[in-house]
């Protein structure tokens, strides 16, 4: 279980991370395929105005390096790693409310703009809409589910898969 | 910005629970007034937790809810939401529009804005009975509607306060149908900058 502003990572095959209910949170999944090692950040804001606390990975800005760092650690190569991202919806849509009240649509491109400064191509994304979403990343081999109440469990991508690209350069 | 919370002591938690008991209790005062049902009040429980404990307390976290949010802004800002589990907002609905709780099974655009309006209300009272209590003026913005999983309402709300701080604090009032299994809950989360506010307007220091 990744709890908000958490970040965990797993080497064990039978190891499953999971985000549970996202909603304006983003379930931020890194995967290496060859070390078979599985990291999961849990992000709640687009960044940081004061000291992230001991939760660096409450913010976009310091989860992702906090992420990798993690990631490395545990012995994996930054060159091997692969992403997958999902959350970042508006559960609450005010009438009139401006772009900025959008938590979800802010936390979901400061996510895509720090992978972007890291040099990390996202393999697959479900980001943005209305709806809640559960995140699962597989450690044996890197799939990533997500369920939503309306559409029930579907596979986004197996990171762990020779034939995986990304979808952005 | 706000922020962060201080810890309050055992007398803060008090009074704050009592502020919160008299605003659940106006508001479910117009609740019962609404639909001729009597609601049983908990005792309002405060829990100030790290961020990534929650939403723990809330239940299943993917089980189905409908949750009547709205920002208060003002002297003391902060959130106040209603949250019912699905089946309990549906039977909710069928009797503010007056039809037979198994005709009403799921939602649609008349029971969303009768569960709306009912929210703006029931909140509207709660606000009222605090101001009443504290002297402090809130400005109640329009109620947003969502039916999702409760995690996902949860977090959502909770993530707005959290700017700051790596704990929140949260105020929550169950409440219990007497006939009908209506059961849900009144969530109150006032900002940190909103607390040294609500106990200075009581004469206490903060």
């Amino acid at each position: 279980m990744v709890g908000m502003g958490e970040i965990k990572i797993s080497r064990m095959p039978e190891d499953v991370l999971t985000a549970l209910g996202l909603g304006s949170c983003i379930g931020v999944c890194v995967y290496d395929p060859i070390c078979r090692i599985a990291g999961m950040a849990h992000v709640v804001l687009p960044s940081h105005v004061q000291n992230t606390g001991d939760l660096p990975g409450k913010f976009a800005t310091t989860a992702i390096p906090a992420l990798l760092e993690s990631m490395r650690r545990c012995g994996a190569k930054t060159g091997n790693l692969r992403v997958a991202i999902a959350g970042g919806a508006q559960i609450f849509a005010f009438a009139g409310a401006s772009a900025q009240l959008d938590i979800g649509k802010r936390n979901a491109t400061a996510v895509q703009e720090m992978l972007a400064k890291n040099n990390l191509p996202i393999h697959a994304q479900d980001v943005g809409g209305n709806m809640g979403r559960t995140v699962q990343l597989y450690s044996n081999d890197g799939r990533v589910s997500i369920k939503t109440i309306g559409q029930g469990v579907k596979e986004l991508v197996i990171l762990g898969d020779a034939k995986c690209v990304h979808v952005n350069s | 910005m706000s922020g962060a919370y201080v810890p309050l002591d055992e007398v803060q938690k008090d009074v704050l629970r009592e502020i919160a008991n008299i605003g659940a209790g106006h508001s479910m005062r117009a609740l019962s007034e609404m639909t001729n049902e009597t609601f049983i009040l908990s005792v309002p429980e405060i829990s100030f937790r790290f961020l990534s404990d929650y939403p723990l307390g809330f239940g299943d976290f993917e089980s189905l809810s409908t949750a009547i949010y709205m920002p208060v802004l003002g002297g003391a800002p902060g959130h106040t939401a209603y949250i019912f589990p699905y089946a309990s907002s549906c039977k909710l609905a069928a009797l503010l529009l007056g039809r037979d709780a198994k005709d009403v099974q799921t939602l649609e655009e008349m029971e969303f804005s009768a569960l709306c309006e009912v929210g703006n209300i029931v909140i509207s009272s709660f606000l009222n009975a605090i101001s009443e209590l504290t002297g402090i003026s809130f400005h109640a913005t329009p109620p947003a509607i969502a039916v999702d999983m409760t995690g996902a309402i949860i977090s959502s709300i909770l993530s707005i306060t959290s700017q700051e701080d790596t704990h929140v604090l949260s105020v929550m009032t169950r409440l219990e149908d007497a006939n009908n299994p209506l059961d849900g809950y009144f969530l109150y989360v006032p900002e940190p900058s909103a607390l040294p506010v609500l106990f200075k307007s009581l004469g206490m220091e903060f």
